[in-house]
């Protein structure tokens, strides 16, 4: 049973089947083969009460709050104004694609959409002052990622929903990892341009006048930012009423800098709407696989499989790193944490690991998997908006960011206080 | 003309989110500063959500923004592509008419019970449930009209244009959707485009 549904999930998505349509086919022929109940009967109810969940309703507010802010032009300034702070370092403006990357991702829940905004931005210095090509998109590819991680995260909140597993107590989790990641990949960048002159490229001119002279262009993510995460943190909104005064700070802060228009707003629900049905399509066919799952004793029978291995927990935790660090190569990230974390994540807790440290432990995998060829949507992206040269650029350029990944990734076994001291003084003391 | 019909639903929806997100942050603020509580807000927007994603997917289809693997279709010849794409099609035009049927029972069960929300507001579930339902009923046609056309370039054996209206997005026409520069509305050039 558990092979067959396996192999059966792989070859429908082998066939670039939506993944959405390929897992309903599974669950469907997991429920007629294993079950003596008609278990379709019941996907009515599972998919009006996926639909209203009002957790979900975070979905495609954040997305609409990132939509928001790239195009009233508020990340854009955002990006020059940080290049003002960070660019005195050897390499340049390649910290400001990490910095203004773990800015925007603070205000976003997407890695897409971040590496999407920073490539539109810095792109266009690659020429102008002369750096090392594919480093330089390396740089956006793997900093891009850091919006899945630093709060809010769309994948937290759906990794949250799944598992039945507390999205403030995730948010909070995720905002240290994910400034240790950044700071990773600026030291990165760092060594590289220490050891090789050559990527370093032509310094951006700045003084302290010019730098305080751009932080009031700094002030609208922070803005945004504390209208969100402050009353998750503070206890006094869910994850949903938070996303909300956060649409409607952007929609303020947009119509203050005069960039609120008709035009706008209708292109920003466009990209809006088609993010968040791609997600929920995938996210109501697999609520309905995790009900067959359950039914059909699938999830116990894979337990017992599991106990038949009889690994170490440790030994069971860097089995499931190194499927994901596989399937993230040829997967998509978010359709392969919604496929894999109802199956896994109860494996991992049996194990003793805690479910919120496991879940910032996933999302760095997922970071991985978009950076990881030839399924790799970030290096697509900005590819994408590059429109010159070849995929292989961005592929090579990204290879020395999986280092402070893996680092990452070990930091987080080794001490995983790194993502539970915040957590623990703030909801479990 | 179905894509113009899709989008006014699309951003009927969009708005409808957006007038949810004022209505939760005022009932936030409405009950932390002056404990004034507005009825149902929680419970509106998320029927707010639901209709407008039962919506978005058709503009999903339209678009071609479903999740699918690429590695199979891009290593294999066009015309052996174009038979993985239309099989795809059939897989979604199978799913969405196993949503719409388990959806519309759904439906039917709160109209012969007159069911009603258990809130303050007591609103009948046939309203947006009804809603909703239509959504899923657009997806459905949706699909269908995307199946016949691309059979329609399939017979002709025009696999580009099979490729144009149910293939894999390429990398560029990708970017197209994911760079929201505020200087190039790309979507909005690529939403005219089949108009």
């Amino acid at each position: 049973m558990i092979a067959s549904t396996a192999i059966l999930l792989i070859v429908l998505i082998g066939l670039s089947l939506p993944v959405a349509a390929a897992i309903w086919l599974v669950a469907s022929w997991l429920g007629a083969a294993y079950s003596p109940m008609p278990l379709h009967l019941a996907m009515g109810e599972i998919l009006w009460q996926t639909s209203t969940e009002f957790l979900l309703v975070a979905v495609p507010l954040f997305v609409l709050l990132g939509e928001i802010m790239v195009r009233a032009g508020i990340a854009t300034r955002m990006y020059d104004g940080i290049a003002q702070w960070l660019s005195w370092l050897p390499g340049g403006l390649m910290h400001s694609n990490i910095g203004a990357s773990a800015v925007f991702a603070a205000t976003s829940g997407s890695s897409l959409a971040t590496a999407a905004t920073i490539s539109t931005v810095a792109l266009p210095e690659i020429d102008k002052r002369g750096y090392k090509e594919t480093f330089f998109l390396g740089s956006i590819a793997a900093g891009g990622t850091l919006g899945i991680l630093i709060p809010p995260s769309i994948n937290l909140i759906i990794f949250g929903l799944i598992t039945s597993t507390s999205v403030p107590e995730l948010y909070i989790a995720g905002f240290l990892p994910g400034l240790l990641l950044a700071s990773l990949f600026i030291a990165t960048i760092l060594v590289a341009s220490l050891l090789f002159p050559s990527v370093r490229g032509q310094p951006v001119l700045s003084s302290w006048a010019t730098r305080l002279a751009a932080l009031p262009d700094l002030l609208p993510p922070l803005l945004v930012f504390s209208c969100v995460i402050g009353p998750i943190y503070l206890g006094i909104a869910t994850p949903t009423e938070a996303a909300s005064v956060g649409v409607c700070a952007s929609l303020l802060l947009a119509a203050a800098t005069r960039k609120l228009t008709r035009p706008m707003l209708a292109a920003a629900i466009r990209g809006t709407m088609r993010t968040t049905g791609m997600i929920m399509l995938i996210v109501v066919a697999s609520q309905y696989l995790n009900f067959v799952l359950g039914v059909t004793g699938f999830s116990g029978a894979l337990m017992d499989f599991i106990v038949t291995l009889d690994l170490s927990p440790l030994q069971t935790l860097l089995a499931v790193i190194a499927l994901y660090l596989v399937l993230g190569c040829f997967m998509e990230a978010i359709s392969m944490m919604i496929i894999t974390a109802p199956i896994i994540v109860p494996i991992i807790t049996a194990s003793g690991y805690d479910p919120v440290w496991f879940g910032i432990l996933l999302i760095v995998l997922l970071e991985t998997a978009l950076i990881t060829p030839p399924v790799g949507m970030n290096l697509y992206v900005v590819q994408g908006v590059r429109r010159r040269g070849s995929i292989n650029d961005v592929i090579i350029g990204v290879l020395p960011f999986l280092v402070p990944m893996f680092g990452m990734l070990a930091l987080l076994i080794l001490w995983p206080q790194i993502a539970l001291w915040l957590p623990e003084i703030i909801y479990r003391s | 003309m179905l894509r113009k019909f899709i989008d006014t639903g699309v951003m009927a929806g969009g708005y409808a989110l957006i007038a949810c997100a004022i209505l939760v942050t005022v009932d936030v603020f409405g009950r932390k500063l002056f404990g004034v509580v507005i009825p149902d807000a929680d419970l509106l927007s998320t029927y707010g959500f639901a209709i407008a994603t039962s919506w978005a997917f058709s503009q999903v289809v339209l678009d071609r923004a479903n999740v699918r693997l690429d590695l199979l279709t891009a290593a294999l010849p066009r015309p052996a592509a174009s038979v993985l794409d239309l099989l795809s099609v059939l897989a979604l035009a199978a799913f969405a008419g196993f949503m719409f049927e388990r959806g519309w029972a759904v439906l039917h069960e709160s109209w012969i019970h007159g069911s009603r929300s258990n809130t303050p507001m007591q609103i009948p579930q046939v309203l947006p449930q009804g809603l909703w339902v239509v959504g899923l009923l657009v997806l459905n046609i949706t699909v269908l009209v995307v199946l016949v056309r691309s059979l329609r370039q399939f017979r002709r054996c025009n696999w580009q244009g099979v490729a144009d209206e149910i293939g894999i997005p390429s990398v560029s026409e990708e970017s197209a959707n994911e760079a929201t520069t505020p200087s190039a509305p790309t979507t909005e050039a690529k939403g005219g485009r089949r108009q």
